[in-house]
């Protein structure tokens, strides 16, 4: 089965008058019909460029799509002119953002906002359109519908906004929706509401998505496979069950250390030390090398992809087939996240 | 809504009793009285001017005299012209420097905002540089030195405008031209920089990955979020246009109140000083009491929520 | 290929990797080099320094001074002995725009550090003290906002009688609200800051926090604001001796000059021509470079 996304050798660099950052580098993954998929990692490792770039959203001054594909529908996203770009955005691939609050325009009513997605894309009567947004509003489960459409964003609360951006995201039943880190600014327990309104949206519309998030928790609630970034790049790709019982990067064996417990004793919170490298002068090697316990002279050189396991892949020199050393296994049931 | 307009109200009203006040005070903190300042007058002449402007009643009477006098918008008599009152010069000198003050109001805000946004959207290019060259040299060169370059350059030398007086369309073109460059340039600035901040915004982005055309998302979302700071400064701008119109009335002799204005101020007419700088204030203000309103009726936080907003 | 050396174990040393790249700049050091690459910015600070040298040690070589009057000489145009040309008394105007420097500047500088000084501590006492004492004092600059300073100027100009002690006195006692303003906002958004938890969580003393942490922070939008006021007040002046009420003769300040060189202007143009440049160009350089300072000064824009 063709997958409905396709990242290939993706890399964006950004030209500002300090150097040239290299926010993504060499980036690959596909998206398969329906499926959920994660991409995790911190601030500044260039999930959300990505993101931007499938959007073709990236301003073109500073920024350049140096090279890769992103194929779609049977063609490049990176070649689109504008034109076509603005036909897909909102339609075929819809996102939504971190802060709900800040996303939505203070002047302009809900209704407004929802109403000029189904009027930009196709030509209605405005009374349909109207119809139309009271409908996904009922479907992201917003009550009184009529009464929201009539409203400013400051009148709802931080879920509700949320809960809009969906349905904006949604009116037009595109194939992929990006949630570039939905739950971030909003209370844990909105949280979990706004995270069963996607896998509804998921199991219900077969919207295929791509979830961003730098919550492990998140991720391994809502996704069935996980993709690892770190300075740009992809350094570990597999399911989620796998991911979390198994995981075959330095980076990734951090990441999950660093999540407190409840059930286990602990003197102290463990942490990755170090910060992530200057991404305008990327180092030679590894990128995480510095930070790295287990770091071998090997990884001045910049380790490619290996594939650990079926579905698997890793970029870390221990995984090369003839390494002495590999990384210890984590204690976990599979599935469960740490 | 209501309750903000009633608060914005009160707060005119205790301006206006502050600016009565205050002009009140310094008029008459010329030491030994506006006439005995100025000239040697006869004993005789100076109990009837005294009586008759009571000039011998405690100051406190005087004031309440005037707060009374001023609430029935009788500004008094003009202490230099014998048989005219304020109230006269202020009705028929005022309608040409309204003429004259809406017209650079218009020219402002139809080149300022237009240029502020071009400026705007093409950002660190060409447009950009030109637009804003020419608005700080808008606001750095002084009105009235523009005022005399223009009589220079376009009446005297180029013969195209005349240089004084105001005796049809061609006579407001040079000076509605130099009252409005630091306003059209102060605009042009306050729109560049409200529609970047404007379009960085997050919504902005909404829109854009909404699939919406450039130039819906710039006049649907990006304008009227921008239009807000401008609409704020429209009452310093009045502010500026009023106090502008002194030099450029003087200068290019138009018969405005600006005029009359400095003339008092030559003459020591303190009524007429009074009585003008009452009347600029209070127009003033109410127009900024206008501009509150309007702003608030624009903005759906403060329309609706009076200004507290949820959340 | 690899051979087996290559797997050998380096140390773990995170924390030495950590030096960044770019070399640490302070605050100062990081904004003066963003200044420094705005040009216009540059060539305003340029041009202010030579007018202010031209006009503390200028008069001094000039053969003239600004008060004689050789009426055989009246209205010359520009030549080898009158670099400016002399006006309708036959004073040498080169030696007048001198004088005229040192007194339109000082107008801007004095008058805009009276405003700094009434603004600190009436910005300074509403913010520090906050609660309703600074709500209350606040509301009243957001009144007297609302009024037409300008007309106040000039009538304490009338009641005060022209002169430049006079200026310094009306354009200070007016135009303070802005410095106000800012001063109080700074000291609030300060006071709310992260880092004076912080340090008040270490142990350091509140006078400690205000200098080494509110004060530095806060002074940028200050320096701006300071620098932006200095071509107001030089307007300002400059209006009031075009109506008539600004230093009294013979004292010269541009403002008077270009005042003064209205009724020849037919015939002299080149009269105005020097007072109005003067004018221009000291605000125009004035202004760029407090635009300059602002973006300078941004902290968000620091990279």
């Amino acid at each position: 089965m063709e997958p409905v996304l396709s990242v290939e050798n993706l890399t964006v660099l950004f030209h500002t008058y300090a150097g040239t950052v290299q926010a993504v580098k060499d980036v690959s993954f596909h998206l398969d019909k329906g499926e959920i998929l994660g991409i995790v990692g911190e601030s500044g490792c260039g999930k959300s460029v990505t993101a931007n770039a499938i959007m073709g959203l990236i301003p073109s001054p500073p920024g350049d799509i140096a090279a890769g594909r992103i194929l779609f529908g049977g063609s490049d996203i990176t070649k689109m002119d504008e034109a076509s770009l603005r036909r897909i955005r909102g339609n075929a691939i819809s996102m939504i953002f971190q802060d709900p609050m800040t996303s939505l325009n203070p002047v302009l009513t809900i209704g407004t906002q929802l109403t000029e997605c189904f009027l930009t894309h196709h030509s209605m009567a405005k009374s349909a359109a109207a119809e139309r947004a009271v409908q996904m509003l009922k479907l992201v489960g917003i009550p009184v519908p009529e009464i929201r459409m009539k409203q400013y964003p400051h009148q709802l609360s931080g879920g509700m906004r949320q809960r809009v951006m969906i349905a904006m995201a949604l009116a037009l039943d595109p194939q992929i929706l990006i949630a570039d880190e939905p739950t971030t600014a909003l209370d844990v327990t909105v949280q979990a509401q706004i995270i069963e309104l996607m896998q509804k949206l998921n199991r219900e519309l077969d919207t295929s998505i791509i979830l961003i998030s730098h919550d492990l928790g998140v991720i391994a609630g809502l996704c069935s496979r996980v993709v690892v970034m770190y300075a740009g790049q992809i350094i570990e790709t597999a399911s989620v069950s796998e991911l979390f019982s198994n995981p075959r990067h330095p980076y990734t064996h951090g990441l999950l250390d660093s999540i407190p417990r409840l059930d286990e004793a602990r003197a102290h919170l463990e942490s990755i030390e170090g910060q992530p490298p200057d991404l305008l002068s990327p180092p030679v090697g590894c990128a995480f090398q510095p930070r790295c316990r287990y770091a071998m002279r090997l990884c001045e050189q910049a380790p490619p992809l290996f594939a650990p396991a079926a579905d698997h892949l890793s970029r870390c020199w221990l995984e090369h087939e003839a390494c002495p050393h590999s990384l210890p296994v984590r204690g976990h049931k599979a599935g469960e996240p740490a | 809504m209501l309750q903000y307009a009633l608060n914005r109200f009160l707060s005119m009203l205790v301006v206006l009793l502050i600016i009565t006040t205050a002009t009140f005070v310094l008029m008459h903190s010329v030491p030994g009285g506006p006439f005995t300042a100025e000239k040697n007058l006869p004993e005789s002449v100076m109990k009837n001017i005294n009586e008759r402007y009571h000039l011998n009643d405690p100051l406190w009477k005087q004031y309440t005299d005037y707060l009374g006098n001023v609430v029935k918008g009788d500004l008094g008599p003009s202490f230099k012209y014998e048989s005219r009152t304020v109230n006269d010069i202020i009705a028929e000198s005022f309608p040409v420097s309204a003429e004259l003050g809406s017209l650079a109001v218009l020219i402002a805000l139809i080149l300022g905002i237009p240029a502020g946004i071009i400026a705007a959207l093409r950002q660190n290019r060409w447009p950009d540089y030109l637009a804003m060259f020419g608005a700080t040299i808008g606001i750095s060169v002084p009105n009235f030195i523009l005022a005399t370059l223009f009589i220079y350059v376009f009446a005297l030398k180029l013969e195209l405008f005349p240089a004084a007086m105001w005796d049809g369309p061609e006579y407001a073109v040079l000076p509605a031209l130099a009252l409005a460059a630091f306003p059209t340039a102060f605009i042009a600035r306050l729109m560049r920089s409200s529609m970047l901040e404007v379009m960085g915004q997050d919504f902005i982005r909404t829109a854009r990955a909404k699939g919406l055309p450039g130039y819906v998302v710039i006049y649907r979302h990006a304008l009227k979020n921008a239009m807000m700071p401008v609409v704020t400064y429209l009452g310093p701008l009045i502010a500026a246009i009023f106090t502008g119109s002194f030099v450029i009335e003087t200068i290019f002799a138009i018969p405005g109140l600006g005029r009359h204005f400095v003339s008092s101020i030559y003459n020591r007419d303190y009524t007429v000083i009074l009585g003008v700088t009452v009347f600029y204030s209070a127009m003033l203000v109410f127009l900024n009491f206008l501009v509150d309103i309007a702003y608030a009726w624009l903005d759906p936080r403060i329309k609706l929520d009076g200004g507290k907003g949820k959340q | 290929m690899v051979n087996i050396q290559d797997f050998e174990r380096v140390g773990y040393a995170p924390l030495s990797a950590q030096t960044m790249n770019r070399p640490v700049t302070t605050y100062w050091q990081d904004a003066w080099r963003r200044l420094k690459q705005n040009k216009l910015a540059m060539a305003g600070l340029v041009v202010i320094s030579f007018i202010a040298l031209l006009a503390l040690i200028g008069p001094l070589f000039s053969p003239y001074s600004y008060s004689d009057q050789v009426l055989a000489e009246a209205n010359h145009p520009p030549s080898a002995t009158h670099w400016f040309g002399t006006d309708n008394l036959g004073r040498d105007l080169f030696t007048r725009i001198l004088y005229g420097a040192r007194i339109s500047l000082s107008i801007g500088v004095v008058a805009s550090f009276i405003n700094l000084t009434i603004g600190i501590i009436y910005g300074g006492v509403a913010g520090y003290f906050g609660g309703r004492l600074g709500s209350v004092m606040m509301r009243l600059v957001d009144i007297l906002y609302g009024i037409p300073l300008l007309l106040y100027v000039i009538l304490l100009m009338v009641v005060l009688k022209p002169g430049l002690t006079n200026i310094f006195i009306a354009l200070g006692l007016v135009y303070w609200l802005r410095m106000a303003q800012i001063v109080r906002g700074q000291i609030l958004s300060l006071r709310e800051q992260e880092y004076v938890l912080a340090a008040r969580l270490i142990g350091a003393s509140s006078g400690r926090i205000i200098l080494r942490h509110l004060v530095p922070n806060a002074m940028g939008p200050i320096i701006v604001t300071l620098t932006l006021s200095i071509p107001e007040a030089i307007f300002t002046e400059a209006f009031l001796s075009f109506i008539g009420l600004g230093v009294s003769a013979p004292m010269a300040s541009w403002g008077v000059l270009a005042s003064e060189s209205v009724a020849g202007l037919r015939s002299y143009p080149y009269q105005l021509l020097y007072p109005a440049l003067a004018i221009s160009i000291t605000m125009l350089s004035f202004n760029f470079l407090g635009d300059g300072l602002r973006d300078a000064l941004d902290p968000r824009m620091r990279k």
